[in-house]
């Protein structure tokens, strides 16, 4: 199916919506992400809660700790990503995302209230996963080692990350509320300085994220294993939350498509778009952790290859495989078709695989550390995941229904829906 | 800008909207195969002319395929087969070393292939010129080929480029 279509008789079964059709966009108003869910969201962020509790019972702490620390990563990087997207948007002056900026716009609320298990798990669950003296270390061989002092030891401290953090979470919660706000208040005002106003907050923004994010990264995932080195680390994990981003992006658009008024306005072109931004970015995933890879394989350096040897051997290798199947083969053969581009089910299928390798990926980089068998996933791991799944619907669900759903003083919205820039 | 068919008739116009009414109408009266040219791309032309979706996507992924097996192949019978040489302990045949020169050699080829077969999709295959109708057609006019077999047809295909408003309908005989 090519994108977009011009009037004409052999374009009538054409599922998108042809040039300059489409004059007057409506405004869907606040539109509910959960409806009926929001009691199943809410049981689910408890019922979470209450399972990853029982793991400190029945299981060892450090697992506990291991499954929140996946599941934070896993939605914190969701919660940056949609900020991230918003501001390539903006900088790229790109037209056609503008009737789905404001799904992404959104999903950056959710980092103020990952700030919370960030400190959660600095403040209890460090000396658990961090400890260089703690007793899983020993008991893996890899405790009892002085491998840092000085500054990098402070650097490294549990005090060195809580200031890094607090420092990190300031600088993407005011530029994204900034980001947002300011979109948010277009919606009244009209006023086409806004737009301009957020490509320069969007370009401080990446500035920063570039830093930052790779900073906090090396943090929370990498200090498990301080003896590694990769210099392709931050980027990793920053091409894992730019593809987790755009399935979810696809994901609660779809679901907020279930609104006739919305569905109007994101048409079957902009999923196709979507659908066009996860191929591309799987071959980035893709493109990135082969280089991470290969590079360490084929240096053979002590110091780098411990960590891949760790991950491929014991069983590991079956998730390692999993990863690019999951993230890039499906994905992309999947999507290939033009025809399936636009195709809701496809989406939801690519979406959720990719979102599961997505949380494969940060167990298989959290679980060896400790680990020289897969840890199969249980409870814990479940509990911490639905608990965090359950809290950010819970919190996208607050900020889609506080605010109209399509940034609709944007001046240039009209352009996007009715796909006149192509 | 591909072959002429034997016998045509053309219509010019001077906007992109008028061929795009005129391709559509002149599909739906039941003329076949009809042909457009623009100066540039017209976003869902193909569908109005029912244009089927070309055989060079299969061509090009059979090249891809062909290139990176070779390229694989060449690799694994000069470490393997040919000079065998140990580097640095790793097998003989090292796949993740040779990654990235199948990738290459498997695009290499895909794009070759692209290239070539547009060729002959074209009809440019073996007289690589192409039919020039009209020099304005690189410029700022569009026109519609509407093939002709018989004299009913072209009667009737020039009734039809009269009805639409063709800014120049011109008969041609090869």
């Amino acid at each position: 199916m090519k994108r977009g279509s011009l009037p004409g008789p052999g374009a009538t079964n054409h599922p998108t919506m042809a040039h300059g059709h489409l004059t007057t966009v409506h405004d869907p108003g606040p539109v509910s992400l959960l409806a009926g869910l929001k009691p199943v969201a809410l049981a689910m962020a408890g019922g979470g809660l209450l399972l990853w509790l029982a793991g400190f019972a029945v299981n060892d702490a450090l697992r506990v700790w291991q499954s929140l620390l996946v599941a934070y990563a896993f939605f914190l990087m969701l919660g940056l990503g949609g900020v991230v997207f918003t501001a390539i948007q903006y900088c790229a002056s790109a037209r056609w995302s503008i009737a789905v900026r404001r799904i992404a716009e959104g999903m950056g609320a959710y980092i103020p209230v990952s700030f919370v298990f960030f400190v959660i798990i600095v403040l209890f669950g460090w000396g658990t996963l961090y400890d260089l003296e703690s007793p899983w270390r020993a008991a893996n061989g890899k405790g009892g080692v002085h491998i840092y002092d000085g500054l990098k030891a402070a650097y490294l401290s549990r005090w060195g990350v809580l200031i890094k953090g607090v420092v990190f979470y300031a600088i993407w919660h005011v530029l994204s509320q900034k980001l947002r706000q300011t979109s948010i208040a277009q919606d009244r005002t009209k006023e086409a300085a806004g737009h301009k106003r957020n490509v320069k907050t969007s370009i401080i923004f990446l500035l920063l994220f570039g830093y930052t994010f790779s900073l906090h990264c090396v943090d929370m995932l990498k200090a498990l294993e301080p003896k590694w080195f990769s210099t392709m680390f931050g980027v990793y994990c920053f091409s894992g939350l730019f593809l987790s981003t755009l399935c979810t992006l696809s994901l609660l658009t779809i679901a907020l498509r279930r609104n006739r008024v919305v569905a109007e306005a994101i048409q079957p072109r902009h999923m196709y778009d979507l659908g066009t931004w996860i191929m591309a970015f799987s071959c980035f995933m893709c493109y990135i952790g082969f280089s991470q890879y290969m590079l360490i394989w084929y240096a053979n350096l002590p110091e780098e290859a411990f960590y891949m040897i760790e991950r491929t051997e014991g069983g590991w290798e079956y998730v390692f495989a999993l990863l690019p199947l999951l993230k890039w083969v499906i994905p992309f053969a999947v999507l290939m078709p033009q025809g399936f581009r636009a195709n809701v089910r496809v989406h939801v299928f690519v979406c959720v695989a990719v979102l599961l390798g997505q949380w494969l990926d940060l167990y298989w980089m959290v679980y060896p550390v400790f680990s020289p068998a897969p840890v199969l996933p249980g409870l814990p791991e479940l509990g911490a995941f639905l608990a965090l799944l359950g809290v950010f619907g819970f919190v996208l669900d607050r900020v889609y229904s506080s605010h109209s759903v399509l940034p609709v003083g944007d001046p240039y919205l009209k352009m996007s829906v009715s796909g006149s820039y192509l | 800008m591909a072959r002429l068919p034997k016998s045509c008739v053309i219509g010019f116009f001077n906007d992109p909207d008028q061929l795009v009414h005129a391709a559509g109408e002149a599909t739906n009266e039941g003329f076949r195969n009809c042909d457009a040219y623009s100066p540039y791309p017209i976003h869902g032309i193909e569908e109005v002319l029912r244009i089927r979706r070309s055989w060079i996507p299969s061509a090009a992924l059979t090249g891809l395929l062909i290139g990176a097996c070779l390229g694989f192949a060449l690799q694994y019978w000069t470490h393997v087969i040919d000079w065998p040489i140990n580097v640095g302990g790793k097998p003989l045949n090292a796949w993740p070393a040779y990654v990235v020169i199948v990738f290459e050699c498997g695009v290499l080829c895909s794009a070759l292939t692209n290239f070539l077969s547009m060729f002959v999709a074209c009809r440019l295959v073996p007289h690589p010129f192409p039919d020039v109708i009209d020099e304005d057609l690189t410029n700022d006019r569009f026109a519609l080929v509407i093939p002709a077999r018989s004299d009913e047809d072209e009667s009737a295909a020039t009734q039809l480029l009269k009805r639409l408003k063709a800014d120049e309908i011109r008969k041609v005989e090869q």
